[in-house]
C-alpha cells in the first residue's frame, strides 16, 4: 500500500497505467510478427480470421479494466485501513480507561495524589483520541460532545472530596488515600459504563461509514 | 498583572481540601497562604491576578473549590458580596475544563449571597 493512495485514495497510478500501456503496445507488435499476414488456422475445419487491430483492442480493454479494478480495490483498503486506525485508537483509550479506573476503586484506597494524576493523563489522552476521531469522514461531533460531558461526570465522581460538612461517607480519606464507599463505586461504575456506551456508538458508525 | 503559579509557587502535586487530609499540599493552604494574599494585593493595587494552573501532575475537584469557591465563601461570610473573579484570569492550558470549573464554583457562592 503506497503512502500516496493513503493520502489520496482516489490517486491514479500513472506510471502503473503508462507501464502498462508499453507492454500492451510491445504484445501487438509481437502479435503482428507472430500473425505475419491476416489469417491465423486454428484446425483444418475451421479457420477464421484474426485481425491483430482487434487483439490490440481487447488487450487495452482488458488492461484497462484490471487497472480500474485494482485502483478501486486500493481504495477501498485504504479507507479500510483508516477506519481501523480510528476504531483502534478508540480501543486502545477505552482500555487505559477501564484499567485506570479500575485501579482507582481498589478497596485499600488510593493516594489523592494519583488520582489527580491518573485522571488528568485520563483527560489528556482522551482530547489527542477525539483530535484524531474529529478527522474521520463520517460526523461525530454529537457524540464527541456527549463523550466529553460523560467524562467530567466521571471525572467529578473520581475527585471528589467531601466538605466537613458532608456526613455521607461516600469518599472517606485515610492517611492520604481516597477510598470509596461500595455505593459509590457503583455509581462510578455506573457513569464509566455510560461511557463506554457512548465510546461503542463511535466505533459503530466509523465502522458503516 | 501579578502572577501566581501553583506549580512554581505552592506544590507540583496539589493535595487534598483540607490541610488535615494533606498537610502542606492542601486547597486550604494555597488560599489562604498564596491565593487570599495576592488576589488582595491585585485589588489594592487595582491590578489583575493572574493564576496559572498548568505544570502540576493534576488537581482534585476539591482543592480548586476548596481555594477559589473557598475564596469566594471567606469574603460572602464577612458580608462583602464582590466576585472575585472580575480580577482574577484563570490560565489552564493542560486542563481548560478547570476555567468553566471554578467560574461555577464561584458562582455557586454568589448565589448564595443573593
Amino acid at each position: 500500500m503506497s503512502k500516496e493512495n493513503l493520502k489520496n485514495p482516489n490517486s491514479f497510478n500513472l506510471v502503473a497505467w503508462l507501464w502498462g500501456l508499453w507492454a500492451g503496445t510491445i504484445v501487438f507488435f509481437g502479435l503482428m510478427i507472430v500473425a505475419d499476414a491476416k489469417h491465423i488456422t486454428v484446425s483444418r475445419e475451421i479457420s477464421f480470421q484474426i485481425d491483430p487491430t482487434n487483439i490490440f483492442t481487447i488487450l487495452i480493454t482488458v488492461y484497462l479494466a484490471v487497472t480500474v479494478l485494482r485502483q478501486l480495490n486500493r481504495r477501498d483498503e485504504g479507507d479500510k485501513l483508516e477506519r481501523d486506525l480510528y476504531i483502534q485508537s478508540l480501543r486502545d483509550f477505552h482500555s487505559q480507561l477501564t484499567s485506570d479506573v479500575h485501579g482507582l476503586t481498589v478497596t485499600t484506597g488510593v493516594a489523592g495524589t494519583t488520582v489527580a494524576s491518573t485522571i488528568k493523563n485520563l483527560g489528556l489522552a482522551l482530547q489527542e483520541t477525539l483530535v484524531l476521531i474529529n478527522m474521520s469522514p463520517c460526523d461525530n461531533k454529537e457524540n464527541i460532545t456527549l463523550l466529553n460531558n460523560q467524562f467530567s461526570k466521571l471525572r467529578n465522581l473520581l475527585t471528589y472530596v467531601p466538605h466537613k460538612l458532608d456526613t455521607t461517607n461516600n469518599v472517606v480519606i485515610k492517611s492520604g488515600n481516597m477510598i470509596y464507599s461500595s455505593a459509590y463505586i457503583t455509581s462510578i461504575s455506573r457513569e464509566l459504563a455510560e461511557f463506554k456506551k457512548i465510546l461503542f456508538l463511535i466505533i459503530l458508525k466509523i465502522n458503516r461509514s | 498583572m501579578i502572577y501566581l503559579s501553583v506549580a512554581k509557587d505552592f506544590t507540583k502535586t496539589p493535595g487534598f481540601r483540607y490541610e488535615t487530609q494533606s498537610p502542606g499540599i492542601s486547597g486550604e493552604l494555597f488560599r489562604m497562604s498564596k491565593l487570599l494574599v495576592s488576589y488582595e494585593q491585585a485589588v489594592k493595587n487595582n491590578d489583575k491576578l493572574e493564576v496559572n494552573l498548568d505544570g502540576t501532575a493534576g488537581y482534585l475537584t476539591s482543592f480548586l473549590e476548596e481555594a477559589f469557591g473557598g475564596l469566594q465563601r471567606y469574603y460572602r461570610e464577612n458580608g462583602d458580596n464582590r466576585n472575585i473573579l472580575e480580577s482574577i484570569t484563570i490560565v489552564s492550558d493542560d486542563e481548560p475544563h478547570w476555567k468553566s470549573d471554578i467560574e461555577r464554583y464561584v458562582q455557586r457562592e454568589l448565589e448564595k449571597s443573593k
